[in-house]
């Protein structure tokens, strides 16, 4: 069987969903087989959850280098930490959570361990002496299936592709201590300055109803109106190029091919024409409604509902009577 | 600031491209600078632009792909280098471009070194982290900003801002490093006739390489249409449908009335 190294990303002393969706993969495949592997400064808070997803071994590297407030930026200290892992966990296949962590680090690890690398895969499986794998390339406009030798095979999983499942451990999680210490002086870096990035309370990779505004939101009015409409979703706000370049958004909604990929039960398309950049990050939503005053707008066409109107008019009918449905059913 | 800015060509992925017997025709399309890449040039040369430095920049590719060349040229940078491979070997991929890449600028002189943060084509962005690591530097990846360290004491660091998955951070990094690009960093000029008729006599050299041998083994076994959707179905007022979807997710804070 199969050794499958599955990298868990902590973020706010939080197991990402993407790293969750990864495990449930792994075991999926590997069953008992399955690792987890943590850079933290304080990896027990994510014991519990790891045995709730069925994980039974956790390789831990411990070093305040990786505290939230750190001031080395995290790429160098995870790739070092990941390697020495590795090599004693001594992994089939190593999946990393895709996501900008695992785009910075990734061609790292695939030299330092002559690894070959399968970025941001939808679908991916093992077999005997690899993986074979399906990602989005030439901006999501076709599928690639690939396929790589080697131990470890290193793969990304683009999230949103695989469900979170839980599924309690049989037995206690074991855990395997990996001497790691990071010299900060061979980080040539440091962080200078730090500044959260998006708008609202809820993060995009975790939500489940993403509303995104395009350029058609072309003022604070307009702004209001999806906030006021992700908020009573509880829904996070994401916003397609035009929408940030207008300045109303900050860069860390963007979705797309230079921004997130996010994959929502529900994908609310506001003012967005559909460019295929944009929908190369959303096009694996469950539902996507879209809603466009242009009734050609090319996001029509990869909606599951359309909406051709003026969305000035729309969001507000609709807050009011998603209030009276919510109301109703109470 | 010395910039060498690693460029690639690739199929223009908004021409018409169509999958056939498992491969991508791309007979019907253009050839491009890939996007990103014209973003990493447009940072170097407005870098230099503002706080002086040049621009060079490499390409590892046959000949047909020296246009891509031609236009960073055009852009501003000042000379540039095209990798080809010898005669009967095969065109590098994955970790041998990088090895490829790497083989060359260990033979040149450099204070950063900016790639696209991925390739518009594969998707792939593992490149720039490779170098990286092959070259033993420093890296930030995914920038949009690029400054002088305004502790203006020393030039061997610059001071780059990465988009991260839920933050900007700022960066103080040391020289000679890696940077990779997002395309959020700057829209790259449109040359004008002078600087194109300009960029004609600008040098460029051709350097025949091995290509490297011995890398990790990852192969393409066909390529496929994405899986459509079904078509939308357009609702009108009162889109109920549309409605339903999203009313069990409705959040009324308790105790407040109802409208
Ligand atoms: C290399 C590269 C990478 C890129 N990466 C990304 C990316 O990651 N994410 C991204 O989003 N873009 C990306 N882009 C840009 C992308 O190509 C588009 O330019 C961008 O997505 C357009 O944003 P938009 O749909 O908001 O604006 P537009 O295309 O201007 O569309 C606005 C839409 O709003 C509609 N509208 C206007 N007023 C109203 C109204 N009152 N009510 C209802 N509808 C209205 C219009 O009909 C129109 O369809 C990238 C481009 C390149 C070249």
């Amino acid at each position: 069987m199969a050794r499958l190294l599955v990298f868990v990303e902590i973020r706010k002393r939080h197991i990402t969903r993407p790293s969750l969706e990864a495990l449930s993969r792994c075991r999926e495949i590997g069953g008992k087989s399955v690792a987890a592997a943590i850079a933290s400064d304080a990896p027990a808070a994510s014991f519990e959850a790891l045995a709730r997803y069925g994980i039974e071994e956790a390789f831990v590297a411990t070093d305040p280098v990786f505290a939230p407030d750190s001031s080395i930026p995290q790429g160098a200290p995870l790739a070092a930490a990941l390697v020495r892992i590795a090599e004693q966990a001594a992994p089939d296949v190593v999946v990393l959570p895709s996501g900008e962590t695992a785009r910075e680090i990734l061609g790292a690890l695939a030299v330092r361990m002559a690894a070959p690398a399968l970025p941001d895969v939808s679908r991916f499986d093992v077999f005997e002496g690899g993986v074979e794998a399906a990602r989005p390339v030439f901006t999501a406009g076709f599928m690639a299936r690939v396929r790589a030798e080697g131990a470890p095979v290193l793969v990304s999983l683009r999230g949103g592709s695989y469900a979170a499942s839980e599924h309690p451990a049989a037995s206690p999680l074991r855990i395997r201590d990996v001497p790691f210490a990071f010299d900060e002086k061979q980080s040539r870096t440091t962080l200078h300055k730090v500044s959260a990035g998006t708008s609202g309370g809820v993060d995009l990779a975790e939500a489940a109803v993403v509303v995104a505004a395009g350029r058609g939101v072309r003022d604070e009015q307009g702004k209001r109106l999806i906030e006021e409409l992700a908020a009573l979703l509880g829904a996070a706000v994401g916003a397609s190029r035009g929408a940030i370049e207008a300045g109303l958004f900050p860069a860390a909604s963007l979705i797309g091919q230079t921004g997130k990929t996010v994959s929502p039960d529900v994908y609310v398309a506001v003012g967005i024409s559909g460019a295929l950049q944009h929908v190369a990050g959303m096009a694996d939503s469950r539902t996507i409604i879209a809603v466009n005053k242009d009734p050609d707008a090319p996001v029509f066409r990869h909606a599951t509902y359309g909406i051709a109107g003026d969305l000035y008019e729309i969001l507000p009918a609709w807050i009011k009577a998603l209030k009276k449905k919510a109301a109703a059913s109470k | 600031m010395k910039f060498i800015v690693c460029i690639k060509q690739v199929p223009d992925v908004t021409s018409l491209l169509r999958v056939e017997n498992g491969r991508i025709d791309t007979s019907a399309g253009r050839m491009a600078l890939n996007a990103f890449d014209a973003s990493a040039a447009e940072g170097a040369i407005a870098f230099a632009e503002r706080c002086g430095g040049e621009v060079h920049v490499v390409l590892a590719g046959p000949p047909e792909a020296e246009g891509a060349l031609r236009k960073a040229l055009a852009m501003g940078a000042a000379a540039g280098v095209r990798l080809q491979v010898r005669e009967g070997d095969a065109p590098p991929v994955g970790q041998a471009c990088a090895q490829m890449l790497a083989d060359h600028l260990r033979t040149e002189t450099f204070d950063a070194i900016l790639c696209g943060k991925q390739a518009q084509d594969t998707d792939a962005g593992v490149t720039p982290a490779m170098l990286a690591a092959l070259l033993g530097l420093p890296f930030v990846g995914n920038a949009i900003a690029l400054e002088p360290d305004p502790d203006g004491r020393s030039d061997n660091h610059l001071l780059v801002t990465r988009q991260a998955d839920a933050r900007q951070e700022i960066t103080r990094i040391q020289t000679p490093c890696v940077v990779s690009c997002s395309n959020n960093m700057c829209d790259p000029r449109i040359p004008n006739i002078r600087s194109v008729m300009a960029a004609r006599k600008k040098p460029i050299r051709t350097k025949i390489m091995e290509t490297p041998v011995g890398l990790p083994a990852l192969a393409v076994q066909r390529y496929e249409p994405m899986p459509g959707r079904p078509p939308a179905r357009m609702v009108d007022e009162p889109w109920d449908e549309a409605l339903d979807v999203l009313a069990p997710y409705v959040k009324i804070p308790s105790g407040s009335p109802a409208p």
